[in-house]
């Protein structure tokens, strides 16, 4: 439980991984809503960032305020490395129990009524 | 580019509900991408829309902040949390709540929205017409003085000139009376651009300082100046100053023309001077002259609304008292006049909102019935949430939380509710009353919302009642369950059918409750069809109408506005489409203009008639109007010199006074009594009755040829062979020519005079039928809710029936017939509540009785189908139930 990771909470490491240096709440969104599709809350982002930080996984910085955010502040986080050690894990648990898989789901997964596009809650 | 904001009440739900530590950067987030939106790509609206949604799920899931090791109200309170936090938290909660169950709560929400919504609606109505007080100084001492007549069937009329000036100077309860002219009168304000008609009043000059009103510019008259000065005066309103006069500083002392005559401007009044006895733009003094006061017509013309402010001190019935004995006073010194003639007053604010009264009161018993329908609805929805909620308030109270902190998270969430509610409410009240103000009669005053103190607490009040009994019933429910029951299985049936019956009471009230509406409605509906069908005794197709009134200082005598008249009457003949051309003092709907005594030139000395009907008509108005000649003949164009004024009377006059002779070729003469020198009319022919009010049976009436005492106004009607509005361009070219000065006014078909007769009666019935149906909704619900909830209770029976062979129509019978019982109870008492309510209504109907039974039992049919219809449904999906599954659950 300690280390093991959410599907939601992966997508938004790796798009704070992605987004480097600039990663806050508006390009984290829009990170996985471009790369899945889902549209995701502002509010669920804040909630699992903070779940993260609070085990460690990232850690959180104040930035400027900006005349397009009402003059509010933005937050930047990071990856810390406990946080790439868990998603690394969880990554390669994930590879390594697909391995020679994927043709067989996806054909399978062509066969699904619909895609479940169902957003977290 | 505009600076663009997004949605103000989203940010203050976002500023007020998330939770400090994220609120910043949640708001920050949603503001940018928001700007981003409206500048990249999306519309303003679909930006708000994704603001909105994102507010609302952020809220939703936002809120949870930190993963804690439990919910927030598992909890006890711990010292240093304060009431502050644990409302914010129950709040939250709340909202989280209403996300998880959208479904169930926009049917809470828009139940509650309609009930405070209406009710906020009609509220405001009845408080601008009827609480609203006027703004005069100590209201409670005025009262309007009427004179009553047995002989003549007169109830509350106006009162004759001469004797309210007794009564001023011999009354001495009353510190002083003043007069007005209840009905005003369109004159032409000329000197601007285009000469405008300005709705003028006649007041005697003490007015303003009997009603306590002071001016805010200049003076007021004094009460000289209720007769013919050298120079006449006039007082504006605020609104005519603003209006005409661009608000001129230096108005006072200027001279006005109305109809071409001077007047001096004295005085304008205050922007929220009120004056709620007509719609008067400016007022005018009486102006009448020695001669007039002289003659015997000043006690026999009942033409003014006198109002008194009584002495300090004096109740109204000893002013009454006095006021009767003057009257009987009168009664021995004016016998010829004043027989008969008794005198009462009935406080002045009462008497002028009477007409409107019981409209507005019937209005407001139906508002209130729909706000108990939708309390009803709330409360059983309400209640079916708190019996699905049980099992989550047992494993929170399992875990420690306290029973105070568990009653206190539910009415927290209930008034959550209701002030969710309240702001919907007054959304749906604020568009309704836009509505109720495009439909309104002429005879109620423009509404507007008004968020004045009486409207915004009696919106706390249902507001808040509703929150407490909403609340407090699932909430006392839940604290006082058992936990050890809830935890195991068991006892929800029991538990179910008790609250079951309570819904199904609640139900069958609802139901007759909404019985009494849809009667309500359905009698206006049949009363209104009723109006329709009166026989109005004209031809109203193609028929032009319209109001001029030639300017007393250019025709200064009645022979030349007479002549005025028929000339233009003349010219418009040679308009291209005009058939036929008539004017006429008022036009049938319009009511009559006076009443006499008259009496016949072969009737015994002492016999004479009394209230027969007066109206003045050029020779052309009859066969304009459609309305047939039956005997004798119309009036002649031109009338001789010393040639008598001829009249006409109708068929209602010849069938009462003449039932087995002709009154063509009698003379009549409009007073009791008659001699040589009296002024006596050949009644020259008969005509067919017209119909000069909407519910009334036809009267006597004596028309007589215009030239005779043409009214200051004339209603012209054009009978045309093309569309009515269609001439009017050379109509109004044709008045140019001969007079530039004369202003056209309320230009209307016939059709829509006839309809507007009925506007008052359309009105009441739209808003009674609206609600009916908004009733009629809320009872479907309220009975799906409950047969649903019936059903579910019984899932695991009807499996168990249905595997032992039972068939799914008999299974549903089963169901609906129970509903049914319900429905039906609610029926029965709804009925017998028409019943015993019905004379209340009685007042506005025409042509059918309260407990009219057709109307009962087409209503009694709408509700019980209504109510079989929602309960079918969840009966029918009960059946689908797969027997298997539901045996294997146990």
């Amino acid at each position: 439980m300690a280390t093991a990771l959410g599907e939601f909470e992966q997508l938004i490491m790796l798009a704070v991984l992605g987004l480097k240096t600039d990663a806050y709440g508006v390009q984290i969104r829009r990170a996985i809503e471009d790369q899945t599709g889902r549209n995701v809350s502002a509010g669920a982002i804040y909630t699992a960032l903070g779940r993260l930080e609070s085990r460690g996984f990232v850690t959180s910085r104040l930035g400027e305020s900006a005349p397009e955010r009402s003059g509010q502040r933005r937050k930047y986080y990071d990856v810390e490395p406990e946080g790439a050690a868990a998603l690394y894990r969880a990554y390669t648990n994930i590879q390594s129990m697909a391995k020679g898989l994927v043709p067989q789901l996806a054909g399978l997964a062509a066969r699904a009524r619909q895609p479940d596009t169902k957003i977290d809650a | 580019m505009p600076e663009q904001h997004p949605p103000r009440l989203a940010r203050w739900l976002l500023r007020s509900f998330l939770p400090s530590h994220i609120r910043e950067f949640v708001t920050g987030d949603l503001d940018e991408e928001f700007r981003r939106y409206v500048t990249l790509q999306l519309s303003r609206r679909q930006a708000r829309h994704w603001y909105w949604s994102q507010t609302v799920r952020s809220l939703a899931n936002g809120t949870a902040g930190p993963r804690r090791k439990t919910l927030p109200s598992f909890q006890k309170d711990h010292a240093g949390k304060t009431i502050m936090t644990t409302l914010m938290q129950d709040i939250r909660y709340a909202f989280r709540a209403f996300v998880r169950t959208p479904g169930q709560m926009g049917l809470i929400l828009i139940t509650l929205g309609l009930g405070i919504g209406a009710t906020t609606a009609i509220f405001s109505a009845v408080n601008e017409v009827m609480l609203r007080p006027l703004s005069f100084a100590d209201p409670d001492r005025l009262v309007m003085l009427w004179e009553s007549n047995d002989e003549r069937g007169w109830q509350q009329e106006h009162a004759a000139p001469a004797n309210v000036l007794d009564w001023r100077e011999r009354v001495t309860a009353f510190q002083d009376v003043a007069f007005v002219s209840e009905f005003t009168s369109g004159a032409a304000l000329t000197g601007l651009a285009d000469p405008v008609q300005v709705i003028a009043s006649q007041v005697s000059g003490n007015t303003f300082s009997v009603l306590g009103a002071s001016p805010m510019l200049g003076r007021t008259f004094t009460f000289e100046e209720t007769w013919a000065p050298s120079e006449p005066t006039v007082v504006l309103s605020h609104d005519a100053w603003q209006r005409y006069f661009g608000g001129d500083a230096d108005i006072i002392g200027k001279t006005i023309h109305l109809d071409a005559v001077g007047f001096q401007v004295i005085g304008v009044m205050g922007p929220s001077f009120r004056y709620g006895i007509n719609d008067a733009e400016l007022w005018v003094p009486f102006l009448w002259t020695e001669q007039r006061r002289a003659h015997v017509w000043f006690r026999q013309a009942h033409v003014v609304r006198p109002i008194a402010r009584l002495r300090t001190g004096v109740s109204h019935e000893q002013a009454a008292a006095e006021l009767a004995s003057i009257a009987g006073q009168l009664q021995q010194e004016y016998p010829n006049t004043n027989e008969f003639m008794e005198a009462g007053l009935t406080p002045l604010h009462r008497f002028l909102t009477g007409d409107r009264r019981l409209t507005l009161l019937l209005l407001l018993g139906a508002v209130g019935v729909l706000q108990l329908i939708a309390c009803g609805n709330v409360a059983n929805l309400l209640m079916t949430r708190a019996v699905s909620r049980r099992q989550e308030i047992a494993v929170r109270s399992a875990l420690g939380a306290g029973r105070s902190r568990i009653t206190r998270q539910v009415l927290t969430e209930s008034f959550v509710i209701a002030v969710l509610g309240a702001f919907i409410g007054m959304a749906i009240g604020f568009t309704g009353l836009q509505w109720i103000n495009a439909l309104r009669p002429p005879e109620l005053p423009s509404l507007s919302f008004r968020l004045d103190w009486r409207l915004l607490s009696f919106t706390v009040a249902v507001t808040g009642i509703s929150a407490i009994v909403f609340g407090a019933l699932p909430a006392l429910r839940s604290a006082r369950l058992n936990v050890a029951d809830q935890l195991t299985d068991g006892s929800r049936i029991g538990s179910r059918r008790n609250s079951l019956l309570a819904a199904n009471g609640l139900v069958s009230l609802e139901i007759g409750l909404a019985v009494l509406l849809v009667v309500g409605a359905g009698l206006m509906v049949r009363s209104l069809r009723a109006l329709r069908t009166v026989d109005s005794g004209v031809d109203i197709t193609n028929v032009l109408t319209f109001e001029i009134t030639p300017p007393a200082g250019t025709y200064r005598t009645d022979t030349e506005r007479a002549e005025f008249v028929a000339q233009f009457l003349e010219q418009l003949q040679t308009v291209p489409g005009v058939v036929q051309t008539g004017g006429v003092r008022r036009l049938p709907y319009q009511g009559f203009a006076w009443t006499s005594d008259f009496t016949i030139d072969n009737w015994a000395t002492d016999q004479f008639g009394v209230e027969v009907r007066h109206r003045e008509a050029t020779p052309g108005y009859f066969t304009t109007m459609g309305v047939p000649l039956l005997s004798g003949a119309l009036f002649k164009k031109q009338l001789s010199e010393d040639e008598a004024v001829p009249v006409v009377v109708n068929r209602a006059f010849a069938d009462r006074y003449f039932p087995n002779e002709s009154p063509v070729g009698r003379r009549i003469v409009f007073d009791r009594s008659a001699d040589e020198q009296s002024n006596w009319h050949p009644i020259v022919g008969v005509v067919g009755n017209e119909r000069l009010s909407v519910t009334a049976d036809p009267m006597p009436e004596v028309i007589a040829h215009l030239i005779g005492d043409p009214p200051r106004t004339v209603r012209i009607a054009i009978k045309t062979s093309v569309p009515p509005l269609g001439v009017m361009p050379e109509v109004r070219s044709t008045l140019h020519t001969l007079n530039a000065d004369i202003p056209i006014v309320s230009i209307r078909t016939m059709e829509e005079v006839a309809s507007e007769a009925l506007a008052s009666d359309r009105f009441l019935m739209t808003l009674l039928s609206v609600f009916a149906v908004v009733a009629l909704g809320l009872a479907a619900i309220g009975v799906y809710g409950v047969a649903a909830q019936a059903a579910r209770a019984r899932t695991r029976e009807i499996g168990i029936r249905l595997a032992l062979g039972a068939t799914g129509p008999a299974i549903i019978g089963t169901l609906v017939t129970r509903g049914m019982l319900f429905a039906g109870g609610g029926v029965l008492l709804g009925l017998a509540g028409a019943a015993l309510g019905g004379r209340v209504v009685q007042g506005v109907l025409f042509g059918i009785e309260p407990s009219d039974p057709t109307t009962l039992l087409a209503v009694a049919v709408i509700l019980i189908t209504v109510a079989a219809a929602s309960s079918y449904i969840p009966a029918w999906r009960a059946t689908k139930v797969d027997p298997v599954k539901v045996l294997k659950a146990n």
